[in-house]
């Protein structure tokens, strides 16, 4: 009916058009499209009436960071199918809206806005990215009325931890400071005391850095030298220059603040220059991808790249299926078939990784916060339920605990390196020490 | 295309032109427009600066690098900037945006800063890195106590910026400039084409070929000119044929002209000298009018250049039309042609008031004249002078105005006479404080204020203490320098607001305006009664002085200025009995007082009117042989009220208010009449000639009518002067001296004898007692009443006795009342007493039953 009514307004003002002058035309003109949008603006509200929760996720599914938000939102989407099919939340669903950013804060802003105001979202989840992540934490005490809280962003990054901002975002991972931390007292412990710098000049360089820093102060310790690097490096772009930076301090051990593109990078020019002391890198890294690359590297160049790395995670490792975490993690990744909207090319999923398995354990407790209010699901019970989480077992080894006032899930940082072309957990540090 | 010649130099000069104000331009706004750039870029340097060092206090503080990272990372965005740095407050680095690391350069800069940069400001300086150059700002955060932020800003950008827009701008200046050129030259061509035909058609014209006449039909002059060649050659080339022919003809033609010319010639110069003698005597005759007219002319020019007035005409709009000598001196000018030329609008260049012209000419459109109409002028040098004007209107007969025609007076010093005049009316000379009039002129204006609004003002009332004994002692002029110092001292203590008078003498006023509180006017009042107390240093001496003030501060309730005043001088005057060098703030008793006063005061003039006093006698007796020997008049009033009322309580109101002239005159003629009835009654039998001792106040002694009065009883009556003794007390003599020598010696000139009453009271000098005709002289009862009990008493009466003795004067003993006294008195060798101890004053009737009783005894 009232598209009908607005056919004849149509043709009657295309009629008008003819007659009238230019003025009182373009006039009805606007208004016809302004009516045209209104009907068109009706639409997207009635997603709210079917038993859907949405979840905004901003990440980075292209670009020299693509693979890592991809991997994540496998593991994710694995767990989420998986809770979708078992309807144990008193048959809500969940949805997640993933928006590529490409690892550029400005996009990431404009996909929060958007989720906010344009998509209704249930709340934002699985952010990825340190410098995208820091840009869009004013937007959530904008929409503080609105009860719009993160959930679980991937970034380790100290300012979703403190005051300000801290108080609208649930963290499940360690933070950076975390990682940082226990990589420099284990250096530290070894007598490796001279500790470099390589790190992305960005935020999430800069709380790496700090975080380093802040580890070697509390030893009376400070970097002995730093590199910083841009945003968006590829793996081709060429470190020699600051790994040579980085030597001339004559340092222990490096720890890399950075992608797996340019972490990989910088540790192939590194060892390329005859450089081989231990590269630490972090969790955000996605030590999957880049061992993968420097094994392509190292059989293309017909030298080994993969001796001396360690990596910090924020999950347990993959391959240890006596928890029933990672039991059940690699049968979900098995059966996952999905791929994210966008495409990137010369890209193969991988069957595991510690990504997809952070992935995984996000949509793990994203299920449980939903199942626990599945009675009346609504944006401003959500502290409440994370004060509710106490113990929580995921089946990873240890449990997850929020309660009241918390924000931060779990604070275990597991330390990898490279054995037999996969990453293990370090069972001694010794070999390493100087 | 050929440029014509003729627009050459046209289009030269425009090219010329046209290149320089390129070139000027050009430079200029390069210039400027380079120095507006790098002033922007710096200020938006130091704005990012600010804006990060103001905005992110929080997270600075609490040393959050990454928070600091993200922020930074934001302005990297912003053109031109190449880099940002945070350290903290040691200099240590908190997050920067150099890849991979921090210049050294920087990096001791940064130090540097963090030891050296002051709170709130900037440090803004190039930093060459790598061969590039950068502006680099630094800020402190906090004051430096959270830290400092670095900029920098790449100049090779700002420089590209800058050079783009510079050659954008002077592309633009020089296609203008091709542009205009090429306008310029084709308009030029376009205007010269058909000149050059016509030019050329000219040519053939000269040449006598008509043909190929050129067609330009514009509409504009060129065209005319085309059109007017064309119809010009056509008549040329027909008049030439013509014009030969009719040569020929007029040459024949000129030649029989020219024969009768020559005969009319001859005529006409026969004719014309007749006329020549004719004007000849005309012009002799008008030169004897001429020379009268000169002389008539003369006589009155003489009359109008050396009057002393200023005689002007001038017009309506302001301008002189005609002046004379003496106007233009008045005026300050050099010549009258000199004013002329100067003044074009009298109103705004004479006149100090514009506005006086307007009424100038109102005046005289009302009337046709104006009279005495005096203003103030500036003259050309400057001078302020005051002129007087005469003047009328001149109309033609139409009675349109064609000029005014005045005389001017230069009254200036008539003018400062009279203001000095007037300030002499409203000051005092002596020391230039305003005096009584414009006093109350100020207080009635003052009380007027109150009335009509809630305004507090009070009125204080000086008198010097003891101005009198400076006066005498030191002089005159001693006394005048005195009032001056007073006067300012008072000036001193005064506020800008007040209004110190002088009322004459040693008496001052103060007029106290916008008070705020009473204390206000007695901490003035003291301030003054300290100043005063000062020694003023006079002609080498410290003369010290000191005042009584009255004070009025509850000046509401009263209309007139003069009960007011009268009022403070009532509280001076209280001031002064309680013992001077303080005031006293007239009060309701004083009120009180004032109100009985002026009640008795009432009733004393009805008295005098009525003569409601009685004269009593109170004997005196001569001790040798213990008879009554004469009286003092004593005067009684008889209240219809309150009784008998005896002197000491009206004399001295008497005094002031002047009516013991009166009084004293009824008690002299009644006392002559009665004392010289009882002569020739008594007389005879008793064998004394009684006296009669009358009181004469001392105010009443100061006049010269005193003489006339006493002549006048004595006649009256027929009492023999040598009866009369005129008692005058000590203080009236020294009031003034010179004066009342003068007076004595009138009186002793009639015969009267001379009486000092209260003799010892005063400070009379022992001179004076030689140099005044004194007869008799009086002790004063209150020695005499001491003698019984006061060493110093019978000192003192022991003295006078001796002192009369030695002096030859009689010496009458006042106040006796007892037997003691008397004894005393006797031993000091006391001929005359006068006291209770014998008789109280008596009435007349008494003295006619005592004198009886004597008599027959």
């Amino acid at each position: 009916m009232k598209n009908f009514r607005m056919v004849a307004l149509l043709s009657q003002g295309w009629h008008a058009f003819s007659v009238l002058k230019k003025r009182v035309s373009l006039f009805i003109v606007a208004v016809i499209y302004l009516s045209a949008a209104l009907i068109l603006s009706i639409r997207p509200a009635k997603a709210n009436e079917s038993k859907e929760l949405v979840f905004g996720m901003s990440a980075a599914f292209t670009g020299a960071n693509g693979e890592l938000g991809i991997e994540f939102y496998r593991g994710l989407m694995a767990y989420i199918e998986y809770f979708n099919a078992r309807d144990v939340a008193n048959g809500w669903k969940i949805k997640i809206l993933p928006s590529n950013d490409g690892y550029n804060p400005a996009p990431c802003f404009k996909n929060t806005v958007k989720f906010v105001e344009n998509d209704n979202v249930f709340a934002l989840s699985s952010y990825v990215g340190t410098p995208t992540t820091t840009r869009i934490l004013p937007l959530l005490q904008k929409f503080e009325d609105n009860d719009i809280f993160l959930l679980f962003p991937v970034t380790g990054a100290q300012p979703l931890r403190t005051e300000t901002f801290g108080k609208y975002i649930y963290n499940l991972r360690a933070s950076y400071f975390d990682e940082t931390a226990g990589l420099v007292d284990h250096f530290v412990e070894i007598g490796r005391d001279r500790i470099a710098v390589f790190y992305q000049n960005d935020a999430y360089g800069r709380t790496g850095w700090d975080g380093v820093r802040r580890a070697l102060n509390r030893h009376g310790l400070n970097i002995v030298s730093e590199a910083a690097y841009r945003r968006g490096a590829p793996f081709a772009q060429d470190f020699s220059r600051e790994a040579k930076l980085l030597m001339r301090a004559d340092p222990d051990a490096i720890i890399v603040v950075g992608t797996y593109a340019s972490q990989g990078a910088f540790i192939r020019d590194a060892r390329n220059n005859g450089y081989e002391l231990p590269i630490a890198g972090l969790s955000f890294a996605d030590s999957d991808k880049m061992l993968e690359m420097l094994s392509l590297e190292g059989r293309r160049a017909g030298r080994n790249y993969t001796t001396n790395l360690i990596n910090s995670q924020v999950v347990p490792c993959y391959e240890d299926v006596s928890l029933r975490g990672v039991r059940l993690y690699r049968e979900l990744m098995d059966s996952y078939k999905g791929m994210p909207v966008v495409r990137t090319e010369g890209y193969t999923p991988r069957r595991f990784s510690y990504v997809s398995f952070e992935g995984f354990l996000n949509g793990v407790l994203l299920g449980e916060v939903v199942r626990r209010m599945a009675d009346a699901p609504s944006r401003h019970r959500i502290p409440e339920v994370f004060e509710s989480i106490m113990d929580f077992d995921m089946g990873i080894g240890v449990n997850v605990s929020f309660g009241p006032n918390g924000h931060q899930g779990l604070e275990d940082v597991y330390f990898t390196t490279v054995i037999n072309g996969h990453f293990h957990d370090i069972s001694n540090w010794q070999r390493w020490r100087k | 295309m050929k440029a014509p010649k003729l627009f050459l130099k046209p289009l030269l000069f425009m090219v010329v032109i046209f290149g320089m104000i390129a070139v000027i331009t050009s430079v200029t706004f390069g210039n400027r427009l380079k120095r507006e750039m790098i002033r922007e870029y710096e200020s938006k340097a130091l704005a990012l600066a600010y804006s990060i060092a103001e905005s992110d206090i929080g997270t600075i503080l609490s040393h959050d690098a990454g928070t600091v990272q993200t922020r930074i990372d934001q302005y990297l965005s912003i053109a031109a900037v190449s880099y940002v740095l945070v350290a903290d407050e040691n200099g240590q680095i908190m997050a920067h945006t150099f890849i991979p690391d921090v210049p050294a350069d920087i990096r001791i800069l940064v130090i540097e800063t963090a030891g050296t940069l002051p709170g709130d400001e900037h440090m803004m300086r190039n930093v060459k890195l790598d061969d590039e150059l950068f502006l680099h700002v630094a800020r402190p955060i906090m004051f430096g106590l959270a830290g400092y932020v670095h900029i920098g800003m790449d100049t090779a950008v700002i420089t590209k910026h800058i050079r783009k827009a510079v050659v954008e701008q002077q592309l633009i200046t020089l296609a203008l400039f091709g542009a205009s050129l090429v306008l310029a030259f084709l308009f030029i061509l376009n205007i010269s084409k058909p000149l050059t035909q016509l030019a050329q058609y000219a040519d053939r014209v000269a040449a006598k070929d008509f043909s190929n006449v050129p067609e330009i039909e514009s509409n504009d002059e060129i065209g005319q000119l085309a059109r007017a060649m064309r119809s010009m050659a056509g008549q040329i080339s027909e008049l030439v044929g013509n014009l030969e022919e009719r040569v020929r003809q007029k040459t024949r033609e000129l030649q029989a002209a020219r024969d009768a010319l020559k005969q009319m010639v001859e005529d006409r110069t026969s004719e014309l000298m007749r006329a020549n003698t004719q004007l000849k005597i005309e012009i002799a005759e008008r030169k004897v009018v001429g020379d009268a007219l000169r002389k008539t002319e003369k006589k009155y020019r003489a009359i109008f250049e050396n009057a002393v007035e200023g005689i002007y005409q001038t017009s309506p709009s302001g301008r002189f039309l005609s002046a004379n000598p003496s106007l233009s001196r008045i005026l300050g000018f050099k010549s009258p042609e000199d004013m002329m030329s100067s003044v074009y609008d009298i109103g705004t260049q004479m006149y100090m008031e514009p506005v006086r012209r307007k009424d100038f000419k109102r005046l005289i459109e009302e009337t046709g004249e104006v009279k005495n109409f005096i203003s103030k002028v500036r003259r050309r040098d400057g001078r302020i002078i005051w002129i007087a004007e005469n003047s009328r209107k001149i109309t033609d007969s139409d009675g349109s105005v064609l000029c005014y025609e005045g005389s001017v007076e230069d009254i200036t010093m008539r003018k400062k006479a009279e203001d000095q005049l007037k300030r002499q009316a409203f000051h005092d000379p002596l020391t230039g404080l305003p005096n009584r009039a414009l006093f109350l002129d100020h207080l009635r204006l003052a009380m007027e204020r109150a009335r009509r609004r809630k305004y507090m003002y009070a009125v204080l009332y000086m008198d010097l203490d003891r101005f009198k004994v400076v006066n005498d002692s030191l002089g005159h002029e001693t006394g005048d320098e005195l009032l001056r110092g007073v006067s300012r001292v008072l000036e001193k203590c005064g506020r800008s607001m007040d209004t110190i008078a002088r009322f004459g003498g040693d008496e001052f006023a103060i007029l106290l305006e916008e008070m705020s509180a009473p204390k206000d006017a007695i901490n003035i009042a003291r301030r003054i009664l300290e100043g005063v107390r000062e020694p003023f240093s006079i002609g080498g001496n410290e003369v010290f002085t000191s005042a009584s003030l009255g004070i009025v501060l509850k000046t509401e309730g009263y209309d007139r200025p003069e009960a007011l005043l009268r009022d403070a001088d009532t509280a001076m005057y209280r001031a002064k009995e309680l013992g001077r060098s303080r005031f006293k703030v007239f009060n309701q008793k004083m009120h009180d007082q004032a109100l009985k006063l002026m009640e008795l005061e009432t009733d004393l003039r009805r008295a005098v009117d009525l003569r409601e006093f009685e004269v009593v006698y109170q004997p005196i007796v001569c001790l040798d042989t213990r008879q009554v020997c004469g009286f003092e008049a004593l005067v009684r009033w008889r209240h219809p009220d309150h009784g008998i009322i005896g002197p000491d309580s009206f004399i001295s109101l008497a005094e002031d208010t002047g009516l013991i002239y009166a009084i004293d005159n009824l008690v002299l003629v009644d006392a002559c009449a009665q004392v010289k009835h009882w002569q020739t009654r008594f007389g005879a039998e008793m064998g004394v000639n009684l006296t009669l001792n009358i009181n004469i106040s001392g105010k009443h002694f100061a006049q010269s009518m005193l003489l006339g009065q006493v002549t006048r009883a004595l006649d009256d009556s027929g009492l023999h002067p040598e009866s009369l003794n005129v008692e005058i007390t000590e203080s009236a003599l020294m009031d003034n001296p010179a004066v009342a020598e003068e007076i004595l010696k009138q009186l002793k000139g009639l015969g009267a004898k001379i009486c000092i009453d209260d003799f010892g009271t005063g400070y009379s000098s022992l001179s004076y007692l030689q140099r005044f005709p004194i007869d008799v002289v009086k002790v004063d009862r209150s020695f005499v009443s001491a003698v019984d009990n006061s060493q110093d008493s019978q000192a003192i009466v022991r003295t006078i006795f001796s002192l009369g003795e030695s002096m030859g004067l009689k010496i009458v003993a006042e106040g006796v009342e007892t037997p003691a006294q008397l004894a005393f008195l006797e031993s000091e060798g006391c001929r005359y007493v006068q006291g209770f101890l014998f008789y109280k004053p008596l009435s007349v009737n008494e003295v006619d039953e005592l004198l009886a009783g004597i008599s027959i005894g």
